[in-house]
């Protein structure tokens, strides 16, 4: 016996099959929506805000010092353990890698509700450390996010800000991302972020 | 009676139908969800086990704190504290560890695994380690968001271990289920979540 679907019925599988298609195709092309191209500009300060174990962007930020023009390169994490920052360990780490130890610092970030927040502070303290131009070494999927928030936040501390990333690192995260937990994890978890900032006007 | 009178008496029903509909998604929604949230925690009664684990991920420590309670309050005589490397030159495993020692724990009462990518993998490599030293029993110390699936992820195959949830309170600063969609953060821990809670379902990232 032939199946003759009702027009409603055509109609909810043609909205299921459009809805699924659609996100499918959204999920797909993440790495497109989170990533841009990288701002690279020589720079007073350096913000290492891209610490973790799948980096590779201390090698990165070591080759971008600049006797006579990088002052200062600042590591930025938050506590990952008890007391325990790994900033610490990524300003030896870029000290090993040949940067001076008094270009290097590190800098231990409390909790904050957003990333809007977290930038305020660090515009603060880039200030502070006497600089004009400050380049943010970010993890390629916060990019886009961030160089929409980090040049108005950076602007009211009178500082001009830029984004970029380690390019190893951005070859890496997109490799046969959709195969990966973590990768898949990171996408995500930088989608709901910039969503959620969207509800919140402390975190736009 | 007319068609246009039949009409709007129909107008009428369906209008009553969803001003009804919307009343009640108003008075319900915030139960609703507030009830979801707590689904999420699972906290057993305890009985005296062979390992508490503090499974990996917190980084305000507060599970290597309840799992350093539980140890002595005696419920167990060693932790399995669980980690991976955070960057370049730290592991969270041993950073937990340091911690336990300076809570009092016995040095040689600790154990680590080290490579905890994930739930699924954090809980077969803790399978792999309790076979090897013969332990049945763990006590399992996690955030209490994640307790109920760190609990069905240990249960999920059928094998000889038995396991019993002690989560981290959740109390201020750590996640909150009542009210949850009101903060900010609590928000985000709740939706991500139920993103995990999917993928372990469906079994497709691990």
């Amino acid at each position: 016996m032939k199946w003759h679907p009702s027009r409603r019925a055509r109609l909810l599988f043609g909205a299921v099959f459009l809805a699924g298609g659609l996100a499918a195709g959204g999920f797909l092309l993440l790495p497109r929506w989170l990533i841009i191209d990288s701002q690279l500009r020589e720079a007073e300060v350096i913000l290492h805000l891209s610490i973790g174990a799948h980096s590779r962007a201390d090698q990165f930020i070591a080759s971008l010092y600049r006797p006579g023009v990088t002052r200062k390169i600042v590591c930025v994490s938050g506590q990952i353990s008890w007391q325990e920052y790994p900033a610490d360990y990524v300003a030896r780490h870029l000290i090993e890698l040949g940067v001076p130890a008094e270009g290097v610092t590190a800098l231990h970030l409390p909790e904050f509700e957003c990333r809007a927040e977290a930038l305020a502070e660090l515009a603060r303290r880039a200030r502070a450390e006497g600089g004009h131009r400050i380049l943010l070494i970010v993890q390629p999927e916060d990019s886009r996010h961030l160089s929409h928030l980090a040049p108005r936040i950076f602007a009211r501390e009178g500082l001009e800000a830029f984004v970029a990333y380690a390019p190893e690192d951005r070859e890496d995260l997109v490799r046969d991302w959709w195969r990966v937990h973590w990768k898949v994890q990171r996408f995500v978890d930088e989608l709901m972020q910039v969503s959620l900032d969207m509800l919140y006007s402390n975190c736009r | 009676m007319n068609d246009s009178s039949v009409t709007s008496r129909a107008w009428l029903r369906r209008l009553l139908f969803a001003a009804t509909l919307v009343l009640l998604l108003y008075l319900g929604l915030a139960p609703l969800m507030n009830l979801l949230a707590h689904h999420l925690i699972r906290r057993d009664e305890l009985v005296k086990s062979d390992v508490i684990v503090a499974l990996g991920g917190d980084a305000r420590c507060n599970r290597e704190r309840r799992a350093a309670e539980l140890y002595h309050q005696g419920w167990a005589p060693r932790i399995v504290n669980n980690g991976m490397q955070a960057a370049w030159g730290i592991h969270t495993a041993d950073a937990g560890k340091r911690y336990l020692i300076s809570l009092g724990v016995q040095p040689e009462d600790v154990f680590m695994i080290r490579d905890t990518l994930n739930t699924r993998t954090e809980i077969k490599a803790l399978k792999a380690l309790m076979a090897e030293n013969g332990w049945k029993t763990a006590i399992l110390v996690t955030s209490a968001f994640h307790s109920r699936r760190a609990m069905f992820t240990a249960e999920r195959a059928k094998d000889e271990f038995v396991f019993r949830s002690s989560p981290v309170p959740p109390e201020h600063p750590e996640w909150q289920p009542d009210r949850w969609w009101s903060r900010r953060g609590d928000l985000y821990i709740t939706l991500r979540e139920g993103i995990s809670w999917t993928n372990t379902l469906l079994n497709v990232w691990q």
